[in-house]
This record gives structure tokens, sequence and C-alpha cells, in this order.
């Protein structure tokens, strides 16, 4: 820290009154030690016209200060998009596989239908006349329907 | 019995008024241009409230020489040996512009007060010497007797304020001073003087307006 004192009053003799006040000390230098464009800047604008003093241009610091932002910045996005994803994954479900081609599943071979058992005439229950009407001759035919 | 040593009271310069401005006691001094510019010596023109006195150019008439403490940087337009201390002049970059005794307040610009007291700052902190803030006008001369708030915060705000104007080590009054002028008017107490509210004149009819 740096003591700095600032005269309260001017006198015809000298100043008094001194205010103390505590300066940061500069940060370690690079090899070049003073910056002349802040020292361009400094040449006064005192007690100009213009609304302010304008800003000094970027230096090497500034420079890789703004890389470094946009690396973060970038991981972020990466990061952000990731755990949505996840979010997404793990709510809705994985997406479904890549669709094959539309094929129609091949079907079997229709099977050949099954003989149908011929009843011989002698199997036959017996039944009354009125119950059972008079079958024609050309009976031979397997009857399909049964009598409940 | 041997009389004690008195002690004589150090000569008060003629202002002619002083008021309170965010915190900063100014002290004014009215004077006749014509007759200022008149005078054959560097403190007689620029310092006309000093005329005759013993204080002297540290650097020749027109050289700026530069004054760092630590982050900050500045080349006053004349530092002058005044007994013990120095004194740290800003007369140049001005409008022309004759200020009205009556209106004086009114037409301050603080940017330009908290610059001569930002490189006052640095002078004192580059020689170690109590230095005092002056800037002289085209009729007028002002001295800056800044408080413990106003001085604070230019003195914390050294390296905010590089930060700020992307500065790659040092920042100049000019710069400092932008960047504590919001937040001394936004210092409980101290807006309400930035109108220049609080005055305490002083006047002296003898010089005219």
């Amino acid at each position: 820290m740096i003591h700095v004192q600032i005269a309260s009053e001017v006198t015809a003799d000298g100043v008094r009154g001194a205010r103390w006040v505590l300066l940061e000390a500069a940060e370690p230098p690079p090899s070049d030690a003073v910056d002349t464009r802040a020292t361009a800047v400094a040449a006064p604008a005192v007690a100009s016209q213009s609304s302010g003093p304008a800003p000094a241009s970027m230096g090497r610091d500034s420079v890789a200060d703004g890389l470094r932002l946009r690396v973060l910045k970038a991981l972020v996005m990466v990061l952000g998009l990731g755990a949505a994803l996840w979010t997404a994954a793990v709510q809705i479900g994985p997406p479904a596989p890549a669709a094959t081609p539309h094929v129609l599943p091949v079907l079997p071979p229709p099977a050949a239908p099954a003989p149908v058992p011929t009843v011989p005439a002698s199997a036959v229950v017996p039944q009354s006349a009125a119950d059972t009407p008079a079958v024609p001759a050309s009976a031979g035919l397997p009857r399909l329907t049964a009598l409940l | 019995m041997p009389t004690p040593p008195t002690s004589q009271p150090p000569a008060t310069l003629p202002w002619h008024d002083e008021a309170d401005v965010l915190g900063v006691r100014i002290r004014v001094h009215f004077f006749d241009p014509a007759a200022a510019d008149a005078a054959p010596d560097f403190v007689g023109r620029q310092l006309p409230i000093l005329a005759g006195s013993g204080a002297t150019l540290l650097a020749p008439e027109g050289q700026r020489q530069p004054y760092r403490a630590g982050a900050l940087l500045a080349q006053p337009d004349a530092v002058l040996a005044h007994g013990d201390g120095l004194l740290c002049l800003t007369y140049k970059g001005g409008d022309g512009r004759l200020v009205q005794r009556a209106l004086w307040q009114m037409q301050w610009r603080v940017d330009v007060m908290l610059q001569c007291i930002a490189s006052a700052m640095a002078v004192a902190g580059q020689t170690q010497r109590p230095t005092a803030a002056l800037w002289r006008g085209a009729n007028l001369l002002a001295q800056f007797d800044p408080g413990v708030a106003a001085l604070e915060c230019l003195a914390t705000n050294v390296s905010a304020a590089r930060h700020y104007w992307r500065a790659l080590q040092v920042v100049s009054p000019a710069q400092l001073a932008a960047f504590c002028e919001p937040r001394l008017r936004a210092l409980p107490g101290l807006a309400a003087t930035a109108a220049g509210i609080g005055s305490v004149a002083v006047r002296d009819d003898s010089v005219p307006d």
C-alpha cells in the first residue's frame, strides 16, 4: 500500500492539514513498464467538452480473458445440451432404432386341410324315427353338423 | 522567566467563496484574467493568489512530468514546490469561459474536480509529500479539500477503474474520475451537495464579477 497525503489547505507559506489515504500498490508489470497508451489517455481532456475519456485498447490480458470466456461459454453450452438429452432419454426413452425397409411378414403357407374323418354308418348312433328325419339316399356325404 | 515562543499563525489566503460538493470542500478565488496574464512569472499568471510567494515549478513550464502511484498514472500540467508540500495544478484544456461569481457552483464540473484530486494523489504517492490539488480556470482559481469519503472512494477504486476501462497496467485521473463520480453521487449525504447546496459564502466584494 502507498501512503498518500492530500493537503487540505494552502497558505501563503506552504500547505497544511494533510489527509492520509492508502493507495493499492501496482501489480508487477510485464517487460514493458509503462503503458504508453494509458499515458496518451492521461493527456488531458481535463476540462474538455468530451463526454468522457475513451477506454484504452485491449491488451494481452484482455485478449486472453476473451478467449477464456469463449471456451467457458462453449463448455457450458455442451454440458447443458448433454443434460437436456439425458433428461429426455430418461423421461421419454431412447429413440427407436432406425426403421428397416417395410417388408411384409412372410406368412407360412396355408396348411393342407386336415382330412375330414368319415364316420362309418355303423358308428352312427341309432335314433328314433321321430327325431331323425328321413335320410335321403344321397346322404353318403359326411354330415358336417352335429345333432345337439 | 523566558517568554514562550509565539508561533505565528500561517497567513491565510484571500479566498472569495467556498462550498461543499460531493464531499469536497472547494475554495475559489476570482481574479482579473487580463491582470493575471500580464504577470511576469508563472506563479503570478497561473496562481494569482500566491503571487509573490516562494512557490517554484519543479519542471520547466509546459513540460508535463508523469507521476505514478500504484496503478494511477498522472501527468499534471504543473507541479510546484510550496513550503514543505507540493501544489498540483491543472490549467490546460479549459474552454476559456468566464465563471460568474454568483453562478460558479451551478457551472461547476465535478469530473474536473475529481481529476485534479486524482492527479494530486499520484503526485503525493510518488513524491511522498503532502500535495494540494488546484484548478485554474479563465478567471477562477480553485483549491480542493477532499473529505474522507471522496478520498477513500478514489483510492479504493483504482483497480476497479483499471478493469472497467480494460487498461493494461495503469489508469489515468480522467478514467478514475469518470468511474468514481457516480459512486460518489450514490453515497448517502453527498448527493445533496452535488448541486452546491450547503455553501459557506466568504464573499470579498473587492473583485468585480
